[in-house]
């Protein structure tokens, strides 16, 4: 500690230059912070979903219904808990401005058992239950809509219309607290199955999707198998996956961001280590002189080492902790916008991990040359 | 009594390209304990090489350099850190400051090698700043200071770890007569009141006048007093 002075007057021996050089490596690392943090949040709402929650939809597509004769078979099928049968239900919701509010139509004592969150109360399950067109709803959407208990929630679904052609007559009956680890109804309302069911105008007595829940998380894939394969080469085929594996299939449509995340934050350290190399090493060509003095009076060659080392490591850890910290102060601000569960430690980690190993790559060439000093050439110029 | 300084057949060769230079040729030499010796010479005469050897930043190629009881040749690259460290202080013509740190910081930085805890060594920074006459200029950088100032700064850096040696390199090429004369009677006082021993490398008669005795370098070997610097 006693050499920090010394270190620290050394990184601001030209304040222009120090000052570029700490925001070129802030940005770098701001940058690292915001795109991993997301990559992780990303993959982190992966990893929070449920192995043991398995999602049944149409081998044809999502929007193509399936049969309720497929219940059944479903619940008897080895190694099944609990099957729930749900109706996309999203629509337009008129506000002062149309937006759109994602919904299930759900059996509210088989959605009880299948949903691993167990998100909505006992309470609110009984209240859907006992309410034909009754809908309930996490505070957060009752918050963005302006919703509570009581209040009507006309619906012009996107894809069922009311055998009359109205929209749909919804009515709140139970607003719950939300459960932010509830990535697929926990910013969803949902109403009863058998209401909006027979109230459409068609595909009466089909499911948009079963809700599955398996006794053995680590035995999902055979149990989705299973599943399948009852409806192989019938006119119904499935498709079950995992909801993790459901998730990650969809981020993966996408593209590979994280390998996209890797190259630009790879690109920029691999210029950022050039720069800070340059500028490390400019600085210490520039103080010889004052290396050979400090060699003079008796720092040895492992001490100029280690302060060189220093002045880079304390350059690089300072700007980096600024940078990871503004990235950090964006994490709160993705979880509340996308709902992505950011791993910040993690990523925090490896970002001063990387700091240091920049600080040592780009920090060890000029402190070789300024261990290797010839005190007598320095001192006469050469 | 034992020399604090002693050269014994010292020779030092530089390898200048191709070429080698013997710029020091079988000298020998002793300083006593509490000495001002004052080496003058033309350029190239070897003066600064000489000084190097006896300050432990150079190596000699034969020969023995005996100082403080130490052979130099014996002391590994670190030993010799250390031993500068603890016996010998450096006084440049160019005064050779850290730009970045006040005259305090400077004076501090050989102390930043003792186990000394902060307050002392800041205790013993003042103290040398006093006896060169610049507490008032404690907190100032190089760069606020004039030339006798900062060589002032300087001689405090290299006594603030009492060496038992002060080996100076022109110390006033840079100032104006008036002011390097008040270095020379402040390094006059450090070998009278202090005991320190002085081994000076001075171009200047006027300044060499203030050390006790006058060696003289000619192309590499001890040589008599030319007539013209009997001064």
């Amino acid at each position: 500690m006693k050499f920090l002075h010394l270190v620290w007057a050394g990184v601001w021996r030209k304040p222009g230059r120090a000052l570029l050089t700490l925001a070129s490596i802030i940005n770098a690392f701001l940058l690292y912070g915001l795109l991993q943090g997301f990559v992780s949040g990303m993959n982190g709402t992966v990893d929070d979903l449920h192995a043991d929650v398995l999602i049944t939809e149409s081998r044809v597509s999502q929007l193509e219904p399936l049969p309720m004769a497929q219940l059944p078979l479903i619940r008897s099928t080895p190694g099944v808990k609990a099957a729930a049968p749900l109706i996309i239900l999203t629509g337009a919701y008129r506000t002062q401005a149309i937006a759109n509010i994602r919904g299930f139509a759900v059996d509210p004592a088989s959605f009880a058992a299948a949903d691993p969150d167990a998100a909505v109360p006992a309470g609110d399950i009984q209240a859907l239950a006992q309410t034909r067109n009754g809908v309930v709803l996490p505070a957060t959407i009752a918050a963005t809509f302006h919703l509570k208990v009581g209040d009507p929630l006309p619906l012009k679904a996107l894809l069922w219309t009311t055998k009359d052609g109205s929209t749909w007559p919804l009515q709140v009956v139970g607003v719950y607290p939300a459960n932010p680890r509830d990535t697929l109804f926990g910013t969803s309302f949902l109403a009863n199955f058998d209401y909006v069911d027979q109230a459409r105008t068609q595909s009466n007595g089909t499911a948009s999707i079963y809700l599955i829940r398996v006794n053995d998380p680590s035995a999902a894939n055979q149990v989705a198998s299973r599943i399948d394969a009852q409806f192989a080469n019938s006119p119904d085929e499935t498709k079950t996956e995992s909801e993790r594996q459901l998730a990650a299939d969809s981020i993966k449509q996408i593209g590979d961001i994280g390998f996209v995340v890797r190259a630009i934050v790879g690109a920029v350290f691999f210029a950022l280590l050039f720069s800070v190399g340059a500028v490390m090493m400019q600085s210490v060509r520039e103080r010889t002189p004052e290396l050979a003095v400090l060699k003079t009076i008796g720092f040895d060659d492992n001490a100029i080492l280690s302060l060189i080392v220093a002045e880079a490591l304390v350059t690089c850890l300072f700007a980096a902790g600024i940078g990871l910290g503004l990235a950090a102060l964006t994490f709160p601000i993705i979880r509340a916008s996308i709902g992505f569960n950011v791993h910040g430690g993690p990523v925090l980690l490896i970002g001063l991990a990387m700091a240091v190993a920049l600080a040592l790559i780009s920090g060890l060439p000029p402190a070789i040359r300024g261990r290797r000093l010839s005190i007598v050439d320095a001192l006469a110029g050469r | 009594m034992e020399p604090l300084v002693s050269l014994k057949g010292v020779v030092k060769r530089y390898k200048r390209g191709r070429e080698t230079v013997e710029v020091l040729h079988n000298l020998d030499l002793e300083v006593q304990q509490g000495e001002f010796v004052a080496l003058m010479g033309p350029s190239g005469s070897g003066k600064t090489t000489l000084l190097n050897l006896i300050g432990g930043l150079d190596r000699a190629t034969q020969g023995d350099v005996v100082v403080a009881g130490e052979l130099l040749d014996d002391l590994t690259g670190g030993e010799l850190a250390k031993w500068r460290a603890r016996h010998v202080g450096f006084i440049f013509q160019f005064y050779n400051l850290m730009p970045t740190l006040s005259a305090e910081a400077n004076v501090e930085l050989p102390l930043l090698l003792t186990h000394l805890s902060g307050a002392q060594r800041r205790k013993n920074a003042a103290a040398a700043l006093a006896l060169v006459g610049l507490t008032d200029r404690s907190r100032h950088r190089p760069g606020e200071l004039s030339g006798g100032q900062q060589q002032r700064v300087a001689i405090a850096r290299a006594i603030v770890a009492d060496p038992t040696l002060l080996i100076c390199d022109e110390p006033t090429g840079d100032l104006d007569r008036e002011t390097g004369e008040e270095i020379l009677g402040l390094l006059q006082l450090l070998n009278r009141e202090q005991g320190k021993t002085i081994v000076m490398v001075t171009h200047d008669p006027k300044a060499a006048s203030f050390a006790g005795r006058v060696v003289h370098l000619d192309k590499g070997a001890l040589a008599d007093a030319p007539a013209d610097s009997a001064a």
